[in-house]
């Protein structure tokens, strides 16, 4: 019966010209958004593989140089493309794209794409993850609010219970040709995407098995939600009498999860927990970087340049032995006052990336009136393109910084027994600076971070087929 | 219950633009404050340099003309709450410094949080651009298809009831509760948000944007009257405008903004860096002969050789400068860019209500993607013009004097008259004014096919 069921749907569907309208605005919304991603993915990708080795080869011929020059000249590092950034951008366009590893300070990444995108994409800005998000439940409403209200509307409904149809069975059948049609966009797309990435990807940096895993998770989530709309379309559709009235509601919902709530989730995080200003953060920063200074007589001091001078000479060290070494004291100080200065950087930049934990955690509370909220989350972590991610690119950025800037100190420190910074290092000696090699965070990493969000998606997705089942039967008058 | 909703979104846009303004204010204010104590300091030392009484130690920069700062900033417009527009991503304030290559100038960007930006701001302009469409097809869908479903339209064409009155007499009535309710509360939210500021036009702009406001609503309220004029059921009158809302308001947009990228791609910034980086390291190993250039060009310099100012402060003038210059192309490039698909959106805007009151919402709040380039160019122009005024000075090692310091001009933003950045967007506003008036026509012909047999 249930199989009957799904061919009449089925048929149906097809037959309604509107839906197959549907199907093809939507399968041309996601192949332009393929196309556009792909192009956009791959020039990208080319452009950051060629700005990587324009910059090795810049720093490379620096010839004759001081170190410490050299150091504010320094390395840039370039952020990779996300492994599926092609399916959701997520905040890769609103944050920057390469570090300046510059000796003294650690600066943020600069040059968000978003900057030089149009004024209008910040209306809407269709990725495919956006077009799963926002129109697939469109279709959902579209292929199912009439289901269960429709056939009662019509009188059909009597008939096909009094054939001997259960009402689970007759539910079931309908859940299951609703969600296989939308399922099946979903399926094709995040396909497609990942084979965009593959094409367009360093296959050194991404294992094979992460993208895959990656993109496995990415259609789990979405099945999830997608189970959640069919079965909440379909559940209104049995409590409601005319089909008219159950698409306003479902459009109504559709209005305020999906396209309300999720933006305005966005701006009232931010007043809750409020960025802080650049102004503000250089000048706090400034004014904890002098307060930690050491006082060049301290005993902490001593200890802090010791081990410098140990580290660059590669064992540990007497006094005596210390003393009678002919290093250049200015570079230990310079190498000193950069230890303690990147303490005081990961602090405030720890600080500021808490703060988008909590404006993050204050949406996901909000996820309990819009599991739209929690499918970003999760979209934009699977996707590596979430702001963790970001987190992880900024914190291995500064781990290479302080690697550079320790390899100039200590040539100055080892080779130059003098007080002055006019120690020239050889050409040749640029490239023992060590390249920078990022990997992307792994999917556990993701998975750690989202817990939260895919629990509250399968709560979502089992409380809706749970009414759609139970409280729905019980309601479904004939 | 549905209208308390609505009232309650517009009351809150405009709460966040208010907090948005608030905060780049404060800002600029900060940033004048640090630049003008910066500077104080500065001169203080110079002039105790041009007093000369050796009684007091001075740093060896004391006098660089590389050691100035200009602050800059974007004037905030009076009505800068009612839309953040690109307000929250692109540079509004920063210091103008030598030392900086432009491609460095204002690298530091504010710390919103990223997913708030990605999704988009929230203010009073974007609810209505998103939720006065949805409120008009709530209201008005239903104009006669409730009563053709109930099977009563009939009825009451046959009771002598001029169809035609009826339908436009209720369209009109309930478009110009919601238009009315939109423009309350907008009224509302401007006079709270007015608290403490001068008026400076504040009153003039919002009537602007209220007029904008009204075409809009009178552009879906033609729209769903002409869809209604079909006289189909409720549930073809709801999918068929829902389907024109996306569209016109979420697709619409979305492919016309990929489109005019995809067209006219910027280009890349990491190639910007790359060549910056390049040009300055070739310029630090070719330094002599940049010098040498330099001093060709200005043959009535003379280098005081015993000055206390290091080398690095003239190398890094002629690095920073060469660095501009050669890379000068390259902003062109990305202003070329820029301006093809300004040129191109100016064509989009025809098709989309959105698409074009998008646009002269912020235009007229002052927080458009096109000023804060503007300001961006104006901040570059400022610079070159100071660089080739003490040029000179860095390349001969000699301190600039006081009073040549206080006679610099400050920077100050030209602004563009708001008729002007109005201008090319009201195109597009009177030809769908067109339209509105002939879906008006073709609704009032159609209501005319209705007969009492049919309905």
């Amino acid at each position: 019966m249930n199989k009957a069921i799904i061919v009449k749907e089925f048929t149906e569907i097809v037959r309604d010209g509107r839906a197959i309208i549907l199907f093809g605005i939507i399968g041309l919304l996601l192949l332009l958004g393929l196309v556009t991603s792909f192009s956009s993915e791959s020039t990208r990708s080319q452009t950051v593989f060629d700005a990587r080795v324009a910059d090795s080869e810049v720093f490379n011929a620096q010839g004759v140089k001081n170190p410490h020059s050299a150091a504010h000249f320094s390395r840039m590092a370039h952020k990779p493309v996300a492994p599926l950034s092609a399916f959701d951008p997520g905040v890769s366009a609103y944050v920057g794209q390469v570090v300046w590893l510059e000796g003294h300070y650690r600066n943020p990444a600069m040059f968000r794409a978003a900057e030089d995108a149009t004024e209008l994409s910040r209306l809407e800005n269709f990725s495919l993850a956006g077009v799963l998000t926002l129109i697939i439940p469109l279709l959902v409403i579209l292929l199912g609010y009439g289901s269960i209200a429709k056939e009662r509307e019509q009188g059909t409904l009597r008939q096909i219970i009094s054939s001997g149809t259960s009402l689970r069975g007759l539910l079931l059948g309908k859940f299951i040709i609703v969600f296989s049609i939308s399922f099946a966009f979903l399926f094709f797309t995040i396909v497609f995407a990942a084979v965009t990435s593959l094409s367009v990807f360093e296959a050194s940096s991404q294992p094979l098995t992460d993208l895959f895993l990656r993109s496995i998770s990415l259609l789990f989530v979405y099945g999830l939600y997608t189970a959640f709309v069919t079965a909440t379309t379909l559940f209104i559709s049995s409590l409601v009498q005319e089909a008219k009235n159950s698409l306003l509601i479902l459009l109504g919902l559709w209005t305020v999860m999906v396209v309300s709530l999720p933006r305005l989730s966005a701006s009232i995080a931010e007043q809750v927990y409020p960025s802080p200003r650049s102004g503000e953060f250089w000048e706090a920063m400034d004014v904890r970087l002098s307060q930690n200074r050491l006082d060049s007589s301290s005993a902490e001091y001593a200890a802090a340049e010791r081990a410098v001078i140990e580290r660059a000479f590669g064992k540990k060290l007497t006094e005596n032995e210390i003393e009678n070494l002919a290093i250049n004291t200015r570079g230990v100080r310079l190498e000193v006052s950069e230890v303690i200065d990147s303490e005081i950087y990961t602090a405030a930049y720890a600080e500021l990336f808490e703060n988008y934990a909590n404006q993050k955690n204050f949406r996901r509370l909000l996820s309990i009136f819009s599991p739209t909220i929690a499918l970003q989350h999760l979209s934009q972590a699977f996707s590596g393109t979430d702001v963790n991610a970001h987190e992880h690119f900024s914190d291995e950025a500064e781990r290479q910084r302080n690697n550079i800037v320790r390899v100039l100190n200590e040539e100055m420190i080892i080779n130059d027994g003098g007080e002055n910074l006019r120690y020239l290092a050889p050409p040749e000696f640029w490239e023992t600076v060590p390249e920078f090699e990022y990997e992307y965070p792994t999917l556990e990493l993701a998975w750690r971070q989202s817990g939260a969000d895919f629990f509250i998606i399968l709560a979502w997705a089992l409380f809706s087929m749970v009414a759609m089942f139970w409280l729905g039967k019980g309601r479904l008058e004939v | 219950m549905v209208f308390l909703v609505f009232v309650s979104t517009l009351i809150y846009g405009g709460f966040a633009g208010q907090a948005e303004r608030g905060a780049r204010k404060s800002a600029i204010e900060n940033h004048d404050r640090t630049v003008s104590t910066k500077m104080s300091g500065w001169l203080k030392d110079l002039r105790a340099l041009e007093q000369d009484d050796g009684s007091t130690d001075l740093p060896s920069l004391t006098g660089s003309a590389m050691d100035v700062i200009f602050a800059s900033s974007l004037p905030q417009e009076p009505l800068s709450d009612f839309s953040i527009g690109q307000s929250d991503l692109l540079p509004f304030f920063g210091e103008i410094s030598l030392k900086n290559p432009n491609i460095r100038l204002f690298s530091k960007y504010e710390f919103a949080d990223p997913i708030g930006l990605a999704l988009g701001n929230f203010d009073i302009s974007k609810a209505v651009l998103l939720f006065v469409p949805l409120m008009l097809i709530i209201f008005c869908f239903d104009v006669t298809s409730a009563d053709r479903d109930s099977r009563r339209l009939g009825l009451i064409m046959l009771q002598g009831i001029n169809l035609r009155n009826l339908f436009w007499k209720r369209i009109f009535f309930r478009a110009l509760i919601v238009i009315g309710v939109t423009c309350a509360s907008a009224f509302a939210v401007m006079i709270y948000n007015s608290q403490g500021l001068a008026d400076d036009g504040r009153f003039a702009i919002f009537a602007v944007w209220m007029t904008f406001v009204v075409f809009y609503g009178a552009f879906w309220s033609a729209l769903i009257a002409f869809v209604a004029s079909f006289n189909r059921s409720g549930e073809f009158n709801v999918l068929t405008l829902l389907g024109l809302w996306v569209g016109l308001t979420l697709i619409g947009p979305a492919t016309s903004s990929s489109l005019a990228e995809a067209l006219y791609p910027s280009p890349s910034r990491l190639t910007y860096l790359a060549e910056a980086r390049e040009v300055e390291n070739e310029t630090r190993l070719s330094e002599p002969d940049v010098v040498n250039e330099f001093m060709l060009d200005h043959p009535e310099l003379l280098v005081d050789v015993e000055s206390q100012f290091p080398d690095y402060v003239s190398s890094s003038f002629l690095v920073t400068s060469t660095v501009d210059e050669a890379t000068a192309p390259i902003i062109a490039g990305f202003e070329e860019a820029l301006g093809r698909r300004e040129e191109l959106m100016d064509v989009f805007r025809y098709l989309s209500p959105a698409i074009a009151v998008h646009s002269l919402f912020n235009e007229v709040t002052g927080t458009s993607g096109r000023r804060h380039n503007s300001y961006l160019m104006q901040a570059r122009g400022f610079k070159a013009n100071y660089a080739k005024l003490v040029g000179p000075n860095i390349i001969g090692r000699k301190p600039i004097s006081a009073e040549f310091f206080e006679n610099a001009p400050e920077f100050e933003f030209k602004e563009e008259p708001l008729g002007m950045r109005l201008g090319s967007g009201l195109k597009p506003i009177i030809f769908l004014l067109l339209i509105v008036f002939s879906l008006t026509i073709i609704t009032n012909r159609q209501l005319g096919k209705i007969s009492p047999v049919s309905s």
